[in-house]
């Protein structure tokens, strides 16, 4: 038997790498992400418009990164199934790896969103972002958190029989406390408050506690 | 050495019984046929063996010099192919192997299983445009890629030409050096690899 040389941190970058390759060929989750973001996009600016308020015009951001997210990033799992690649997935690399290669895909899928969601968004609405660091912070850590527990809610999803059921039941309630804090600290970004630095951290400390819940848990679900 | 034990095992889905009470031990050189009509639970033996289905009773482990290994050392020494499972499609030929390399912790693959496998020239092909004969070397490539002690395979002959028998052939001997090997089929050419053949269904 051949000795394995590399630890999970080499495993995981094998993961994101081929997860990288075979969207770039497919195109799948982000013609999905990205298709869903720009309907919901135009659709929320013709309806609420530059005339919101700050915390209505963040919400309305989290709400359409949110559900975008949830089109895409739920398939994590579920393509490894459909496309009868998941067993020899579960066979050939670790539980740890798997999770964090997947997780870190969901996290630069949604950074990519974010890239064309966030200026789309800024025209569209005609915002005006007053602490872009703030921002970018919030993106960034929300990003983290949402990608940490979707990724989960997808393994759990891909192995459930009633895959939609189970996804909204389990991944809604665990993302409320992360969409509370973001669209906190994003009306902070929009109107300026310096307040919204302490959202960041709470975001921050989520996808903590969110990615370390999950990777306790991950082997168990991976291999049930 | 890594050896395969089944203790009183059984398997049922819902009050459907497909085997009970199976005891057996599978020792390097050794290779297994698991025989039986379809729906019998060859597939499930040897999904059992994997550890991709727990048993309903008894117990499945491997074991070296008498120890039984873990979970990850267990992943390490079995190589598994199966009807139900598929490449990457969207993958070419090489980048399916050099996935499945690193996620082992392999620096690189073995070049004799891509040469004994008839895949040299294939390598950059994606394996959507692959023949379903070329897919089940693929499968078979990326079962044997870590030189596992342990093989399973699963219908191994399906689809494949007579060049593609005699890399089985050929992929039977080489593993009876290195560990053992259970197979489930049916196919005559497939029997006549087994030093045991089990009937599972009666």
């Amino acid at each position: 038997m051949a000795q394995p040389s590399s630890g999970w941190a080499a495993e995981a970058a094998a993961v994101l790498r081929k997860d990288l390759r075979v969207e770039l060929r497919t195109r799948y989750a982000l013609t999905a992400v990205g298709q869903f973001a720009v309907t919901c996009l135009v659709a929320v600016s013709f309806t609420a418009g530059p005339q919101a308020q700050s915390a209505v015009q963040a919400a309305l951001l989290w709400l359409v990164l949110l559900f975008a997210a949830l089109s895409g990033l739920a398939r994590s799992f579920v393509a490894e199934e459909d496309g009868r690649t998941g067993e020899t997935l579960r066979l050939a690399a670790g539980a740890t790896a798997v999770y964090l290669g997947k997780c870190a895909f969901n996290v630069l899928l949604l950074l990519a969103l974010c890239g064309v969601l966030v200026p789309g968004y800024q025209v569209l609405m005609d915002v005006v972002w007053r602490d872009p660091a703030l921002l970018l912070a919030t993106l960034l850590t929300g990003s983290i958190g949402l990608a940490a527990v979707l990724t989960f809610t997808s393994a759990l999803v891909a192995r459930a029989q009633m895959r939609g059921a189970v996804g909204a039941v389990v991944a809604f309630p665990l993302l409320i406390p992360l969409l509370v804090m973001a669209v906190a600290a994003t009306t902070a970004a929009l109107d300026g408050s310096l307040q919204g630095w302490y959202h960041v951290r709470g975001l921050a400390a989520f996808a903590g506690i969110m990615l370390t819940v999950a990777l306790l848990l991950f082997e168990v679900v991976w291999n049930a | 050495m890594v050896s395969v034990i089944l203790h009183e095992v059984g398997q049922r889905f819902g009050r459907r019984v497909l085997f009970s009470g199976l005891s057996l031990r599978v020792e390097p050189g050794e290779v297994v046929v698991v025989a039986g009509l379809n729906g019998a639970g060859k597939s499930t033996l040897l999904r059992l063996i994997a550890g991709l289905l727990r048993p309903s009773t008894g117990e499945v482990w491997l074991e070296r010099a008498g120890q039984r290994l873990d979970a990850e050392q267990r992943r390490a020494s079995l190589g598994y192919l199966s009807p139900d499972t598929l490449p990457y499609r969207a993958l070419t030929v090489r980048e399916n192997l050099d996935f499945y390399s690193r996620v082992r912790g392999l620096p690189r693959w073995d070049a004799a299983v891509v040469e004994l496998l008839g895949l040299a020239d294939r390598l950059e092909q994606p394996v959507a445009e692959l023949s379903s004969g070329y897919v089940q070397r693929v499968k078979l490539a990326v079962a044997m890629l870590h030189q596992p002690a342990v093989l399973l395979l699963d219908e191994p002959g399906i689809t494949l030409d007579e060049a593609g028998h005699q890399q089985v052939a050929a992929v039977v001997a080489e593993q009876r050096q290195r560990g053992c090997l259970l197979l489930a089929a049916n196919d005559p050419r497939d029997l006549a690899y087994g030093t045991t053949i089990i009937r599972v269904g009666g």
